[in-house]
């Protein structure tokens, strides 16, 4: 691995450099997207407040780029690549103003140093986390995400959209939670072919059975957003990055199951028993008698 | 008193958390979402003031039902407090990067793993007996230097007659150790990539011949070898014959200084009277007062020397120029 940081790096190897290098290095368990904000040629403030917001939403894990760039996502997606790949982000968020897709956002994903996929939204009716005043979460918490609409569950454009939603706003990929952390609700909901999306923090209560009572107060940021364009990875990309390593699927623990009671029972298979020859507890009383009988000749 | 309204709203209150809709919705607990196919509002039905509170309705319910499911996972009580174990995710989320490949085990790995040999961690540091201190434990400084030696004692069964320096013989050792590691290092490298030298391995392998005392001169080292070289004899290289296109090096001309105190005194007088008027009498509608000024002003920092001395301090533009670069 020496050899290989020196080519890419030149005379740079060691200490912070090479922590660097180590730390862009692909792994098998991926548990951190990055996101990255740009902008695009031009702005409005609608957009410039949703990027704000939403990058105060995905905090510890996203990069905010301040300049201006020229690019056109839909038309040359080599730039996104560059970048992505330079600022090691899975994920870009680019926001732009033109007189044809006013308030335009480009949500996309990038895999393998090639663009994935990425949906081009309209932006209306935002309502930023400033100007709800409510109360907020703590940066990084993980949120509860809620998808109302069956276009969800059986539209292909919706599927995808909530896909890239869900990389998006999950935050780091974790495998215990604590349950005072869980404040933070974030969802989506189709109405009218828009996409209404509502970010609320919970107020949990004491109830009389397992789970809290739940009250939600409005957070932010709020806005809808209009499908524009939509671009979706092909089927052999997507198995190819969804494909997970063996060391990380889920064990299939087989012959254990729990009865009503609760009680964990398996079963255990036994081989054929001789039950002429088993060894079972013994008793005096059953005990065959030495017989007298001189009369036995055991030499035949 | 009418208290059952009253009790209806407590118990309501309490059990909230068991909301009437049916449970319908589809869950990915691993995730921490849930989707409800249910939940449909047409346009027509509903008045744009009451569509957050619909919204807010619908999610909290969802929400309610969610963390219903989350807060019957397995628990485990810590320091922090309780933690919820999640389960597997369910959705298929794409990757960033390719899963990397498995390392091809090394020669030295895979002896190390039939034999059963593990990596003892060693301090850096060793103690020097000889010195009283504490020395790393290999490098050029390292602790009980062998070739630092000042006194090796002759053992008895070596012979007289054909007895070598033991000093030079701990360097040569040394020098040939170093050539050898060297090769192994070139053969290692062309083992690993399966027994062919390609364009990749060169610079590699040009970088192990090149280290050590072995390290690339620039023009101006060789330069200066050069000129030492053709120095080194009695003469001073003046009477040896040159090769041709051996290149000649200017050599000092010897400075030549007048004496303190001349002898004839009408010369010192006569230089001195020049170097006075040369001083009161010039002409200074020669001077450039412009030009001196912005010399002065800017500490001569269009020379060529102080563009050198300062060439690392300086920003080298190029950093964000150009289309499609975004800067942080």
């Amino acid at each position: 691995m020496e050899k290989k940081i020196r080519s890419h790096f030149g005379k740079r190897t060691k200490g912070v450099h090479r922590r660097r290098y180590k730390k862009k290095q692909p792994k098998v368990n991926e548990t951190v997207k990055n996101v990255l904000f740009l902008k695009g040629r031009k702005t409005s403030e609608n957009i410039r407040d949703l990027l704000t917001d939403l990058y105060l939403i995905t905090k510890p894990n996203a990069h905010k780029l301040t300049r201006k760039n020229d690019i056109v996502p839909f038309d040359d997606e080599t730039s996104l690549e560059f970048l992505c790949n330079k600022n090691d982000c899975g994920l870009f968020v680019f926001g732009s103003h033109t007189k044809k897709r006013p308030n335009n956002l480009i949500v996309g994903r990038v895999y393998d140093n090639h663009l994935y996929d990425m949906v081009e939204f309209g932006v209306d009716s935002l309502k930023t986390i400033h100007q709800i005043k409510g109360e907020t979460c703590v940066d990084g918490t993980k949120p509860l995400l809620i998808f109302n609409g069956d276009g969800f569950q059986f539209e292909e454009e919706y599927k995808m959209i909530k896909n890239i939603f869900i990389d998006l706003f999950k935050g780091v990929v974790v495998q215990s939670i604590l349950l005072t952390s869980l404040q933070k609700v974030i969802s989506f909901t189709i109405y009218n072919d828009q996409i209404l999306v509502r970010t609320y923090k919970t107020q949990l209560s004491k109830s009389s059975g397992k789970s809290p009572n739940v009250d939600l107060t409005d957070m932010g940021p709020n806005f809808n957003l209009t499908k524009r364009r939509i671009q979706i990875a092909s089927s052999d990309l997507t198995k190819t990055a969804t494909w997970v390593h063996p060391s990380l699927r889920p064990k299939k623990v087989k012959n254990v199951s729990r009865n009503k009671l609760g009680d964990k029972v398996g079963r255990i298979h036994m081989g054929k028993q001789n039950y002429n020859s088993i060894a079972t507890r013994k008793m005096k009383a059953f005990k065959k008698k030495k017989t007298n009988n001189r009369n036995n000749n055991y030499k035949k | 008193m009418d208290v059952t309204a009253i009790l209806k709203r407590a118990k309501k209150k309490k059990n909230s958390h068991l909301p009437d809709k049916a449970d319908t919705l589809e869950y990915d607990l691993g995730s921490m979402l849930c989707i409800d196919g249910d939940f449909s509002v047409e346009k027509q039905d509903v008045q744009e003031e009451d569509l957050e509170e619909i919204i807010k309705k619908a999610t909290l319910e969802n929400t309610q039902l969610l963390l219903n499911k989350i807060f019957h996972l397995e628990t485990s009580s810590e320091e922090a407090g309780v933690f919820v174990k999640l389960p597997h995710p369910t959705t298929k989320l794409p990757r960033t990067k390719k899963v990397p490949q498995p390392k091809k085990e090394t020669r030295w790995e895979k002896f190390a793993k039939e034999r059963g040999i593990r990596n003892k961690k060693k301090s850096r540091l060793v103690y020097d007996e000889e010195h009283g201190d504490w020395r790393p434990r290999y490098g050029s400084h390292k602790a009980n230097n062998e070739i630092n030696q000042w006194i090796i004692e002759k053992k008895d069964h070596e012979d007289l007659k054909g007895y070598e320096d033991p000093f030079i013989k701990l360097k040569n050792d040394k020098k040939k150790r170093v050539i050898q590691q060297r090769a192994n290092q070139i053969q290692n490298t062309i083992r690993n990539e399966g027994g062919k030298i390609t364009k990749s391995m060169n610079k590699n392998i040009q970088g192990i011949l090149n280290s050590g005392h072995n390290k690339k001169k620039s023009k101006k080292q060789i330069d200066q070898i050069l000129q030492m070289t053709q120095r080194s004899t009695a003469s001073l290289g003046k009477f040896d014959k040159k090769l041709s296109g051996e290149p000649v090096f200017k050599s000092r001309q010897r400075r030549k200084f007048q004496p303190n105190i001349q002898e004839d005194a009408g010369i010192e007088r006569k230089r001195d009277l020049n170097i006075l008027d040369n001083v009161l009498t010039k002409d200074t509608s020669d001077l450039n007062l412009n030009k001196a000024v912005n010399r002065y002003l800017s500490m001569g920092r269009g020379s060529k020397k102080f563009r050198k001395n300062n060439a690392r301090q300086g920003r080298k533009g190029g950093r964000g120029r150009g289309r499609g670069r975004g800067r942080k």
